[in-house]
């Protein structure tokens, strides 16, 4: 990969950084949006600042579009590089204005592929001209520095995690921004993530990166299969896909692909009663919530005697780890199989205090037959949603109609694989825990990705 | 008024002339080597600094003995001296200045060396992938972010120079109109038991002082308030 090729980005370096290693080398194409995906601490930031020139790697190699900018005798100092660069923190020059912090890299020469008022037009810029940047929000002064790097006239433009550093709802704010960009412009873009959700929104090109190589390279959905799942309308698709039950390459890759899950509605698995998926998914949140996950809300699993003959229910706060006590005796040893009134509003509290916590997913499983007293219940799953979190809950099939019922206004997104749920639940569980006895939590997704779709 | 004599006058444009150069020869010198000291990282560096920040602990009197010493018609002073026909630099004016900045540099070269520290890589990166050349990322981006540093480290440098007694007497003597700064009269005053005039002195010199002060707290804050 060290050779200059014309319309591709062809960049390779290797050596120590402090106790990490890189070596990673990269062939893309120069045009679209590139990702470039992998856990914190991969090497992926170190990579977009081997290719920038922030970052000096004695054995590198780095040519764009045919032009060398490094290579065993050559180094191109930053200032030379046609790039712009967005850091993860907007970094605007405290002691200038946002329009000459917009024009500060601007070239005095008229020849420009994008304006300045093109510019404030495309990022929405034109009530913050004369604005200090400490009178900006977090999300203005990210599209201030977007606005400034794109305004330097690059050829290629790195963008280091731009969007991590903000909250949710000002993230939002910002993506259909960073979409028009795309729509836009025909400058090639590396858009360093770890956060899948965002990338899928726009990226055409995917590099996975682990440990400091890169572990893969191509198409986003060469690597990244179909989608799971569709809205409520695409249940016709759901009824054909069924013949392909368990077939793994339907698979999604991450453990929950907010991408797939409509944000304004609960995402529900819909599965036959035998595959029993609300139980994965109770042990499958818990696992999650157990590692650390940002992750909230209230399952329910059967309660079985020695003999595995079902006496009860159980209920679990997951991000408190604490049981609900809602099993009211029914007699005879045996249980209630279904919340009461105040077992109800614990749950209610639950979802709550994982909205104030702002989780990153809301699970609950076993609710479909609890349309008579769920009013409150459903009231939270709405603000959840209306939070921008996600709600994610199986429901069997014959209880579709009741369930549909019970989320009224709010909606259900059915996630229609059926029996390949399983499969993919089981796989998935048993693939995150090999991850994770291997690496830090944070590291699984990547992990894997790789071994998924790479390995 | 009789008070505000000749040689009073005298002696206090001197002490402001002397230090206003001084402060303007400061911050040309203690910029770039600030600027050094911020960002190399060599173990050399901090020895550097060490030899910069030497007149903060050193007696007055040390320095002015090894400054004479250099500046006198037998070291590189006087050897200087003789381009433009003088026998030494020791009891002039000139003289004076190299002692001012010499003693005043840490003063200076440490606010702004602290200023450069504190802005970080950050901003000289974004100005670098900004097509920003070296150079004119320093005159745009690090020297206006540094500001308060400079405006601190002038002050300081300024006072100090004006304060300045000790090395003033090795080195300079007490030569009316040539280097009998304000601090030196004082002293002359009291000698020959002028307490008026020596009072006067005394008490403009604390009137100065505090200005001093009041003047970079204010300014302190209005930064921190802007930054804010």
């Amino acid at each position: 990969m060290r050779t200059a090729e014309p319309a591709r980005i062809n960049a390779a370096f290797r050596g120590r950084l402090g106790s990490f290693t890189l070596d990673a080398e990269l062939s893309l194409p120069a045009t679209g949006v590139t990702a470039i995906f992998g856990p914190s601490g991969c090497g992926k930031t170190s990579v977009a600042r081997c290719i920038a020139g922030l970052q000096r790697m004695a054995d590198g190699f780095c040519a764009v579009d045919g032009e060398v900018w490094q290579d065993g005798s050559s180094f191109r100092p930053v200032h030379r590089r046609p790039i712009g660069y967005v850091f993860q923190e907007a970094s605007l020059f405290p002691h200038l204005s946002v329009q000459r912090n917009l024009l500060f890299g601007a070239p005095k020469a008229a020849r420009a592929q994008i304006t300045f008022s093109e510019v404030v037009e495309l990022l929405g810029l034109a009530a913050l001209l004369d604005r200090s940047p400490y009178r900006l929000s977090g999300g203005e002064r990210q599209r201030v520095a977007i606005g400034r790097a794109l305004l330097s006239q690059p050829k290629l433009l790195l963008m280091d995690e731009p969007l991590s550093a903000l909250d949710r709802t000002t993230r939002y704010e910002i993506f259909p921004f960073l979409e028009r960009l795309h729509e836009t412009l025909s400058l090639p873009v590396l858009y360093i993530s770890h956060d899948m959700a965002e990338i899928e929104r726009f990226a055409d090109h995917l590099v996975l990166m682990e440990q400091g190589r890169v572990v893969g390279s191509g198409p986003l959905h060469s690597l990244h299969p179909i989608p799971l799942a569709g809205s409520r309308d695409r249940l016709g698709d759901c009824s054909r896909r069924r013949k392909s039950v368990g077939n793994p390459t339907r698979m999604t890759s991450m453990p929950i692909d907010f991408h797939d899950i409509d944000p304004n509605r609960v995402a529900a698995i819909l599965y036959r009663p035998q595959d029993d998926v609300d139980g994965l998914l109770a042990d499958f949140a818990q696992d999650l919530a157990r590692s650390g996950e940002r992750i909230g809300g209230v399952v329910q699993r059967n309660v079985e005697d020695g003999a595995g003959c079902q006496i009860g229910m159980q209920a679990i706060d997951l991000m408190t780890g604490a049981e609900i006590s809602i099993c009211q005796p029914l007699g005879s040893g045996a249980m209630a199989c279904k919340l009461d009134a105040a077992g109800l509003a614990e749950a209610a509290v639950a979802v709550t205090r994982a909205i104030a916590a702002d989780v990153d997913l809301v699970v609950i499983n076993k609710f479909s037959k609890q349309e008579a007293a769920g009013d409150g219940l459903r009231d939270e799953l709405a603000d959840a949603i209306a939070a921008g979190i996600p709600v994610l809950t199986a429901v069997p099939e014959k209880c579709l109609d009741a369930w549909n019922d019970f989320t009224g206004g709010i909606g259900t997104s059915l996630l229609c694989e059926r029996g390949a749920i399983e499969g993919w639940w089981l796989d998935l569980s048993s693939r995150m825990k090999r991850a994770r006895a291997a690496r830090a939590p944070a590291e699984a997704p990547a992990a894997l990705l790789a071994d998924h779709h790479v390995g | 008024m009789e008070i505000w004599s000749a040689e009073i006058r005298q002696s206090v444009l001197l002490t402001v002339e002397l230090a206003a150069i001084s402060t303007a020869i400061l911050l040309v010198l203690a910029t770039p080597l600030a600027w050094w000291l911020a960002r190399a990282k060599g173990w050399w560096t901090e020895i550097i600094a060490s030899v910069v920040a030497l007149p903060l602990v050193l007696p007055p009197t040390v320095l002015g003995f090894y400054l004479l010493v250099l500046l006198g018609p037998d070291g590189p002073g006087g050897w200087l001296a003789r381009l433009w026909g003088a026998r030494t630099l020791a009891f002039t004016f000139e003289g004076l200045v190299i002692g001012s900045v010499v003693y005043s540099m840490p003063f200076v070269v440490q606010p702004i060396r602290n200023a450069f520290a504190a802005m970080g890589e950050r901003p000289l990166e974004v100005a670098a992938t900004l097509r920003a050349s070296p150079l004119r990322t320093f005159w745009t981006v690090a020297v206006p972010l540094a500001r308060p540093g400079f405006l601190t480290g002038a002050v300081l440098g300024f006072a100090h120079t004006v304060g300045e007694f000790g090395l003033v007497l090795m080195i300079g003597g007490n030569i009316p109109g040539h280097t009998k700064v304000l601090s030196v009269a004082l002293f002359d005053y009291v000698e020959t038991s002028r307490w008026r005039e020596a009072s006067m002195l005394a008490g403009g010199m604390v009137v100065f002082a505090f200005a001093v002060i009041l003047t970079m707290t204010l300014v302190d804050k209005r930064a921190a308030r802007a930054a804010a």
